[in-house]
């Protein structure tokens, strides 16, 4: 299937032909998303509903409070926050419990 | 006798067949080489890219040549096989048949977390509404196309707009099909722009948004399970070829090796495909995207119009997902902090860093970071279907 027919990709477009087509493609594209929204919604739903409330917490997203202030060595501070959301997932302890004090990148000497 | 061996040597090397064309792509791709190395502008692609152009430059090597007429056939010389092409001609297949830029997605794909999109899924439409860019430069294209010293046609408008999908692959892939003699540019300008996200971005974030909502701290996400996260690939594949057909390749590619990372059971081809794989392709992609660069195409007024629509387009992607984040801000009662909204450019992570960057300047106790992850993942799945819907409207 194409368009061929209607849209002759070589030839030159009318401004109102482009806004047409520029129109529809935010359309379908806003549309086709905000209907996988629904379904992850609905899938979401129905897998707690299977699984009911027994399973314990098996990924966590952590979303840093940020009651801890770290100090920073060589580390830039979205490198620290992966890191310290890493932590918190893998260990399963909420971040709000975890208190990092200094995050320090290793220097060549100190391998 | 020596005079005339001399002579026949000087006229059989490079020197003597260099255009002034190649020898300004050759310094570009220095100065490419240099914003690789030296400044890390995305240097895992810059520098293959850098050192395509290098090499597709060189006079006389015929890297890229093309006797067997394999891409153009009116440049076919009768008798020549297909292993008479150049070798950089022969790895450019694997772009032309969309190959390289479907491996890619897979690695991407392996390489994903969508949990923070699951979690929060109206994160996939602030994925949607950062592909506003696209749009926006294809009308621009299509009208600078009046111009006849840049005269784009609406296939290669298409081509151009993609780049506001802030997604290389996605961008070479539909410029490979609408527009392969614009490959070259659009390539060099969907990266470098995507190097410059943390340039470009902030003082759009800082203009669209007001300091009360750059300062709203969101509520930590919800626990999403190993179902969900083995569900969630096949069903937006499924749901997405079933609805625009010409976006399976990417989807396709991109879901199969997020399924490899989440079902469990297929650590080893998760790992070759967000690692062996991904990097072998990406030398592929890279060199033979640069090699595309060949001078006397690529030093034209179009290439100028290229680089200003590309920015114009990674513009209004980020505005468009701000102003949806704002909309989202007002519907929740404060509850989404619109800085999330420019992650939905793609770029992942970078856009979603420039998010947690810009709001903990406003609020230092303010971690955005996995929350702007969701509209990060899902503006890939945003220029999927963008590109699928180029391809649909514009491909043969």
């Amino acid at each position: 299937m194409n368009f061929l027919h209607i849209i002759d990709p070589n030839a030159p477009m009318a401004m109102s032909q482009a806004l047409l087509v520029a129109l529809t493609g935010i359309a379908v594209v806003l549309l086709e998303l905000a209907l996988l929204t629904f379904i992850i919604q609905i899938i979401s739903k129905a897998v707690r509903l299977f699984s009911g409330k027994k399973k314990a917490p098996e990924a966590v997203i952590p979303a840093p409070s940020g009651r801890m202030d770290p100090v920073l060595i060589g580390v830039d501070e979205p490198t620290a926050a992966v890191i310290m959301a890493v932590i918190s997932s893998k260990s399963g302890i909420p971040l709000e419990k975890l208190a990092f004090r200094t995050i320090r990148i290793l220097q060549e000497e100190e391998k | 006798m020596i005079f005339e061996i001399v002579k026949g040597i000087w006229a059989s090397s490079g020197f003597a067949a260099l255009g002034w064309q190649n020898a300004v792509m050759i310094v570009c791709s220095f100065v490419f080489l240099y914003l690789a190395i030296v400044k890390k502008f995305e240097p895992l692609l810059l520098v293959p890219i850098a050192f395509g152009i290098l090499l597709a430059n060189m006079p006389e090597t015929g890297l890229m040549a093309d006797p067997a007429g394999l891409m153009d056939p009116s440049q076919a010389v009768e008798g020549a096989h297909w292993y008479n092409d150049g070798v950089l001609r022969l790895i450019y297949a694997g772009v032309k048949s969309s190959i390289f830029p479907c491996l890619i997605f897979m690695g991407i794909g392996a390489m994903t977390d969508f949990g923070p999109l699951l979690a929060n899924p109206i994160s996939l439409i602030l994925g949607a509404a950062a592909q506003l860019g696209i749009y926006v430069a294809f009308v621009i294209a299509v009208a600078l196309g009046k111009v006849p010293a840049i005269g784009f046609t609406p296939a290669q408008a298409a081509s151009i707009a993609i780049i506001g999908g802030a997604d290389g692959p996605t961008a070479i892939l539909v410029a490979s099909k609408l527009a392969p003699e614009l490959l070259g540019p659009i390539a060099l300008a969907a990266y470098s722009y995507m190097a410059l996200i943390p340039i470009i971005q902030p003082p759009i974030m800082k203009m669209l948004t007001t300091e009360k909502e750059r300062k709203v701290e969101m509520k930590q996400l919800r626990t999403v399970s190993k179902t969900e996260k083995i569900i969630f690939p096949i069903a937006v594949f499924v749901i997405v070829s079933l609805l625009l057909p010409s976006a399976a390749p990417l989807i396709g590619f991109l879901m199969l090796g997020n399924l490899f990372k989440e079902c469990g059971v297929t650590e080893r081809l998760s790992e070759t495909s967000q690692n062996a794989l991904i990097n072998i392709v990406t030398i592929m992609l890279g060199t033979t995207v640069g090699a595309t660069a060949a001078g006397e195409q690529f030093l034209q007024l179009r290439t100028i119009a290229i680089v200003f629509l590309g920015l114009t387009a990674f513009c209004f992607s980020t505005a468009g997902g701000l102003l949806l984040g704002k909309l989202l801000y007002v519907i929740t009662g404060g509850k989404i902090n619109p800085l999330i909204g420019s992650a939905g450019v793609s770029a992942v992570p970078m856009a979603a860093r420039v998010s947690q960057t810009v709001g903990r300047k406003y609020n230092s106790t303010n971690f955005l970071l996995m929350h702007a992850m969701g509209p990060n993942v899902a503006g890939v799945i945003g220029s999927a279907v963008a590109a699928g819907f180029l391809l649909l409207m514009f491909g043969d």
